[in-house]
């Protein structure tokens, strides 16, 4: 004979009771199976979406580095280069260029007078670079063939190593040739304080 | 014998009065039997019998079926009113409460029969609930399942049904089992009206004249209480003084002998044969499927089991992996880190770059041309030999340039206007399409009707030209 169980022992051992016991247990396990598993899941997903970050970064940067380094960088760095030397360095420089424009005005049979109006901004807004419009009046006697020399004048100055653009050109004179030339330009120069 | 119900491997015990049968059946076979030498009674001498027959007949099922006539067990018959299930239920329970053996609870089952006059028949087995603890404890003990445990007389209803006659035919089965005569009335097709046992002197009640007299009673009260008319009389066995020709001189009617010959054996083997789910069986079904139940529940823990091994080894496998790739993890989250500032930088680099280049192309490029200087080389070359030039402007304004062009043309004006004509159509169809804003003609022919007051030399006329190159 057994020995008899409360009531309360016998209704948790009863079959019933087992059985639900067991499916709680099972339910149970599950869950927490399941709840574990997504945990861990998501950590393999992050670390999974983090080499493949490494991945494209470190495809972006290879793109970048054969694109950017070496030639190009020496191409971007010649052609600053070249822009730089197309502009007027300071007031030493400016002083050199007019005078070098006074003796090949001279040198053309002009003499030449210079004015320096107010600095302008660059187009498009160029970083640490402004305009320095000079105004040349050429004058003297010119014989035949002062259109020549003005022309050679203008072509010297265009085709010179600073950046130059002619912006005004006036010549008066009757039928015997040139007696005034006024030439405007603007000349591209390193922004100054 | 062979058996043709779902319980093909069960050990059949008869428990008569204490005489114990045991037959074990396997597979639908009869393999072997085994009768206790002594009266059984208790559960000590049950479980001790049980456990002798397993070993006598080598049983090698878990299941026991158990057909128990006992001195304990109250068999009656009730005729009732109509009423629901739930009503005969609680008159049952009364009933059986009433009629018990013994002090304590009992245990009752019942089977409806066929009633008359308006009343209803029930045939109630009450047995107390000790004595069935007893028996299923018994089976338990030596580690058998009870999936029946019939009183005598349900076997014997049973038998009718073998007896070929038409379902609504009423028929009256005389048997003799274990001692008792057993007058059973039946439909063709099993239903009971009702039963009776036998009882009194042994010799008084089993002889011939007796059973005669008992069957022509029971003929009457049925045509009486039923009114319905008994069609076939059959004798069930045979045994010295029992049999049909011996019964025959004292009933009336004519009495038919079965050719089955019952033994106790027989009657294990009928009472196997019901169903579990019969109205008389006394085993609960929470012990019938004891078996299965256990079964299941192996296979639930199983299944636990499993499932909980698999979710630590799934568990510490993904932890493994996961620990192993947590400094792998940190390397690459480094490594991504440093990429991404490397990136930035790099990003930074390259709009300088871009920057730098930018601004040295609007330098070295998209220079302003000398349009200016090529204009007047030109000026050389298309002004006709009559006109001569005293002024000559050429200005920049924004994308194009604007000409002004004043001189002096022949004294003759015909000439001059043929020369200024082809002067500007020169201009206007040149290389540099100049634009006339200001034509010739106007300031040309105020200076020449005013007698040329503009002229610097009387003997030329001035003119003025005004155009934009695009």
């Amino acid at each position: 004979m057994k020995p008899a169980l409360p009531q309360w022992a016998g209704d948790i051992l009863s079959y019933a009771g087992k059985r639900a016991l067991v499916g709680m247990v099972l339910v149970g396990s599950l869950i927490v199976v399941g709840w574990s598993l997504t945990a861990r899941v998501s950590l393999i997903t992050e670390a999974h979406s983090s080499i493949q970050s490494a991945f494209l970064l470190d495809r972006e940067l290879t793109t970048l580095r054969t694109k950017w380094s070496g030639p190009v960088q020496e191409e971007i760095d010649q052609e600053v280069r070249q822009a730089d030397a197309q502009l007027i360095q300071g007031f030493e420089h400016t002083v050199r260029w007019l005078e070098n424009v006074r003796a090949q005005s001279l040198k053309l049979g002009f003499s030449c007078e210079h004015s320096l109006g107010q600095t302008l901004p660059a187009p498009e807004h160029l970083v640490g670079v402004q305009l320095l419009p000079v105004k040349f009046v050429l004058g003297g006697e010119t014989p035949q063939g002062s259109y020549e020399a003005m022309i050679e004048l203008l072509r010297a100055l265009d085709e010179g190593q600073v950046r130059v653009d002619l912006q005004e050109m006036i010549i008066t004179g009757d039928g015997n040739g040139v007696q005034r030339i006024v030439i405007q330009v603007y000349v591209w120069m390193k922004h100054i304080g | 014998m062979k058996r043709n119900n779902t319980l093909q491997t069960v050990l059949g015990v008869s428990l008569i009065h204490g005489q114990f049968l045991a037959s074990a059946f396997v597979k639908g076979e009869m393999t072997g039997s085994w009768s206790a030498p002594s009266v059984v009674e208790g559960v000590d001498q049950i479980q001790m019998a049980l456990a002798e027959a397993i070993r006598a007949t080598h049983f090698p099922g878990q299941t026991v079926s158990l057909l128990v006539e006992d001195r304990r067990l109250v068999h009656q018959y009730h005729l009732v009113p109509p009423m629901s299930k739930k009503d005969l239920d609680v008159y049952l329970d009364r009933m059986a409460d009433r009629e018990k053996w013994g002090e304590g609870p009992a245990v009752w089952r019942y089977r409806t029969a066929m009633g008359g006059r308006g009343q209803q028949g029930v045939l109630l087995d009450v047995w107390p609930q000790s004595y069935v603890d007893e028996v299923i404890q018994a089976c338990q003990a030596v580690q058998l399942t009870p999936v029946h445990l019939f009183p005598l007389s349900a076997v014997f209803v049973d038998q009718v049904r073998t007896l070929g006659a038409e379902p609504d035919d009423v028929l009256l089965l005389v048997t003799r089992a274990v001692g008792k005569i057993v007058l059973v009335i039946a439909t063709g097709e099993g239903k009971p009206l009702f039963d009776r046992f036998l009882s009194g002197n042994v010799e008084e009640a089993q002889s011939p004249a007796r059973i005669g007299q008992e069957i022509t009673r029971t003929l009457l009260f049925v045509n009486q209480q039923f009114e319905k008319q008994v069609g076939q009389v059959w004798v069930m066995g045979e045994s010295e003084g029992f049999s049909a020709e011996a019964i025959q001189p004292h009933v009336d009617m004519p009495i038919l002998g079965s050719p089955i010959v019952p033994d106790p054996a027989y009657w294990i083997f009928i009472g196997t044969n019901l169903p579990p789910t019969h109205d008389t069986n006394f085993i609960p079904k929470e012990i019938r499927q004891g078996p299965r139940r256990r079964a299941m529940a192996k296979i639930s823990v199983a299944l636990l089991v499993g499932l909980v091994c698999f979710s630590v080894s799934m568990t510490s496998l993904i932890e493994a992996l996961l620990a192993r790739g947590q400094s792998m993890a940190a390397m690459i989250h480094d490594q991504v880190q440093d990429r991404q500032r490397e990136k930035g930088e790099w990003v930074g680099r390259v709009e300088a770059y871009q920057s730098q280049q930018a601004w040295a192309q609007t330098i070295l490029t998209n220079r302003v041309p000398p349009l200016a200087g090529w204009f007047l080389g030109y000026l050389g070359e298309i002004l006709p030999d009559e006109l001569v030039l005293d002024r000559v402007s050429v200005v920049r304004d924004g994308a194009g340039w604007d000409v002004a062009l004043s001189g002096t043309g022949p004294q003759q004006p015909s000439v001059g206007v043929d020369r200024l004509k082809l002067f500007e159509e020169r201009l206007v169809q040149g290389p540099y399409h100049v634009v006339m804003t200001k034509r010739w003609q106007d300031g040309w022919l105020k200076g020449f009707g005013s007698g040329s007051s503009h002229s610097t030399d009387r003997s030329r006329h001035r003119f003025e030209m005004e155009g934009r190159i695009q």
